[in-house]
């Protein structure tokens, strides 16, 4: 052990294959998503962020973990695997699967052995078309439905039933829609 | 007595070998031994008939054991007489190929004949092996428990030494062999692993912790060469690591998981980074470099002393032991440890022995001091009686210069100790139950038949 080139393991003393950082900062380009990472003395730039689909982009200096996996032997070239953080991660009951908010585990979109879930209070569709909220849900258009309307409270109309449509009535006000 | 060299194979004394070399060193895992018989005709029936491959192998240098192991191969070769010599065995090398080649092989020649046998150490099994590990992966171990795992299923015995360490976790290479995890192990946690003269496998982190003769030129020095070099030591070595346990992530365990040491006594001003495997806790980065420097210093300075076949009082030379050197016009005055050791005798039964001895590892790196070599009791009396008879003081631009470790500093000291437990242990070796030990030292009544 004396020796100083004693044993392949030697090897190891360079920084190559799959690498451990945390999370700098996150770009997108014509070429997508680059990201810089930062290590002990070392801050990797323009790794490219492996997408497949499911992607993210966490603020600033997130303390997340970062896989920089460098292109064969070939350090100069580096893709990158986004982690969220370790403690936010959402604790999945056994036989389900989804997709979570990357720092709240309560918010996610889950596919349990019954449905898909989503384990949020709100809910809504591009331009608030359909919108799920703690006060109720909201159609922002007209609503076509092939079967029976029923209610276990009372329904309600700006229009008395003795008054058909249209004559009589006010419309109702819907709230607009908020990003 | 003192220049016997005797061999036994299979409990059997060889007899008549012509030649014969034993080596042994820090630096590699396993020690060698190789030795020969030459005929000057072609004997009708096979000679030295105990030494087969696979044959258990012994040898004594001056009644003390000095070797045990096992033979890898055996080679008969003829030729004609006044021919070029006969063909000599491939030597085994301690870093060992795990190939057997072909043994027992027997070639007769026209008129002359001769068998080389060519053996490694009883640690040949760690090189020639893969681990067992059922599973691959050991949770919370301590450093000892994972060299037990590993050798465990071999005839080997660990003299442990070292200060025990807790790790995170351990994970083997599947169907790696068991010196090359060992050598991580090592590697990592600043061990040295090597086979001491019984056969067992030595595992510190210091020397042998054992004084021997001083080595004097004019008294006990028959030959010696010195030589130092700047070329491999290095003046700053950085370690880098991160943190394993699975509570500790993301920032706290990638970023800052470095330590920095510097070697004063380094003119090499060069600088080294090194990655640390497994949990890097300051305390492992700082013990992995060093480590480094404590390598790259013995590598730099290196001292070759031919003596006399065993110490003065009759107890045999080994690795790891400390010896005082000195030899003036190199300026030597310093304790160092012998660090490799060769026997060899050839056909005018002249045994040749060779030690090579390096700076002592500094022991002290937190809070800036230096000090050579661990707190061993009389290591400081012997330093400053070497002081004393140098007489002069040493330059850093005019020869000579210092043969001591080196002098360590870190610019981000520790505040919390090192893990250690079971410190007594530093000195206690395992044995393995029901193992029949050679005798360490030679009855007299086996004479050296070769004279």
């Amino acid at each position: 052990m004396t020796t100083l080139n004693h044993f392949a393991d030697r090897n190891r003393d360079q920084q190559d294959g799959i690498e451990r950082h945390v999370f700098g900062e996150q770009e997108y380009t014509k070429g997508g998503a680059i990201v810089r990472v930062r290590g002990t003395g070392t801050q990797d730039e323009e790794a490219v962020v492996i997408n497949q689909g499911v992607s993210m982009h966490v603020p600033k200096d997130t303390n997340a973990e970062v896989y920089l996996i460098a292109n064969g032997s070939d350090t100069n070239s580096k893709f990158a695997m986004l982690s969220i953080p370790r403690d936010k991660q959402r604790q999945w009951s056994e036989g389900n699967n989804g997709i979570q908010k990357w720092d709240d585990p309560s918010r996610a979109l889950e596919f349990n052995t019954k449905r898909m879930y989503a384990d949020d209070d709100h809910f809504a569709t591009r331009g608030g078309m359909l919108e799920v909220t703690p006060e109720g849900v909201r159609i922002r258009g007209p609503l076509l439905v092939d079967g029976d309307i029923g209610s276990s409270g009372v329904f309600k109309s700006p229009n008395t039933p003795e008054t058909p449509l249209p004559a009589g009535g006010s419309a109702v006000e819907v709230p607009p829609f908020e990003e | 007595m003192e220049n016997d060299f005797i061999i036994f194979a299979n409990g059997v004394q060889i007899e008549n070998f012509t030649d014969a070399n034993i080596s042994r060193s820090k630096g590699e895992m396993t020690g060698t031994l190789n030795f020969s018989l030459f005929c000057s005709y072609v004997p009708g029936t096979p000679v030295m008939t105990q030494a087969l491959a696979g044959a258990e192998i012994m040898a004594y240098v001056g009644g003390n054991l000095a070797f045990v192991g096992k033979i890898d191969r055996r080679m008969g070769t003829g030729a004609r007489a006044g021919k070029p010599g006969t063909k000599n065995a491939e030597p085994s090398s301690g870093s060992g190929s795990g190939d057997a080649g072909v043994s027992g092989d027997v070639n007769i020649g026209p008129n002359e004949y001769t068998v080389s046998i060519t053996a490694r150490g009883q640690t040949k099994q760690l090189i020639d092996s893969s681990h067992k590990h059922p599973t691959g992966t050991m949770l919370r171990p301590t450093t000892r428990q994972v060299i037990d795992a590993l050798v465990e299923g071999t005839d080997v015995e660990v003299e442990w030494m070292a200060t025990e360490i807790n790790l995170d976790k351990v994970r083997f290479r599947d169907g790696a062999i068991i010196a090359d995890e060992l050598h991580r192990v090592g590697n990592e946690n600043a061990y040295f692993l090597y086979e001491t003269r019984d056969g067992n496998l030595r595992v510190t982190d210091d020397t042998g912790r054992a004084i021997g003769d001083p080595l004097v030129l004019g008294q006990n020095i028959l030959q010696f060469s010195a030589e130092i070099g700047e070329d491999v030591a290095r003046g700053e070595i950085r370690v880098k690591g991160q943190r394993t346990p699975n509570d500790v992530w993301g920032e706290a365990a990638v970023l800052d998981t470095q330590k920095t040491i510097t070697d004063a006594s380094s003119t090499n001003k060069a600088v080294v980074t090194l990655q640390h495997y497994g949990d890097g806790t300051p305390e492992a980065l700082e013990r992995r470099a060093k480590f480094e420097a404590n390598k790259r210093m013995a590598e730099s300075k290196s001292v070759n002393i031919e003596v006399f076949g065993v110490q003065a009082n009759g107890e045999p030379w080994d690795v790891g032991n400390i010896h005082y050197v000195e030899i003036p016009p190199e300026g030597i005055f310093d304790p160092m440890e012998c660090t490799s050791l060769s026997y060899v005798v050839d056909a005018s039964s002249t045994l040749k022995t060779t030690l090579t001895l390096s700076p002592l590892p500094s022991g002290g790196v937190s809070g800036g001091s230096s000090g050579a070599g661990f707190d061993m009791p009389g290591l400081d009396d012997i330093i400053s009686a070497g002081a004393s008879r140098r007489g002069l003081a040493l330059s850093s631009v005019e020869y000579p210069v210092s043969w001591g470790g080196p002098m360590l500093s870190i610019s981000n000291p520790l505040t919390s100790a090192f893990t250690l437990i079971n410190q007594l242990d530093r000195l206690k070796g395992l044995a393995k139950d029901g193992k029949a030990k050679p005798p360490k030292r030679l009855p007299a009544t086996f004479g050296n038949p070769r004279r």
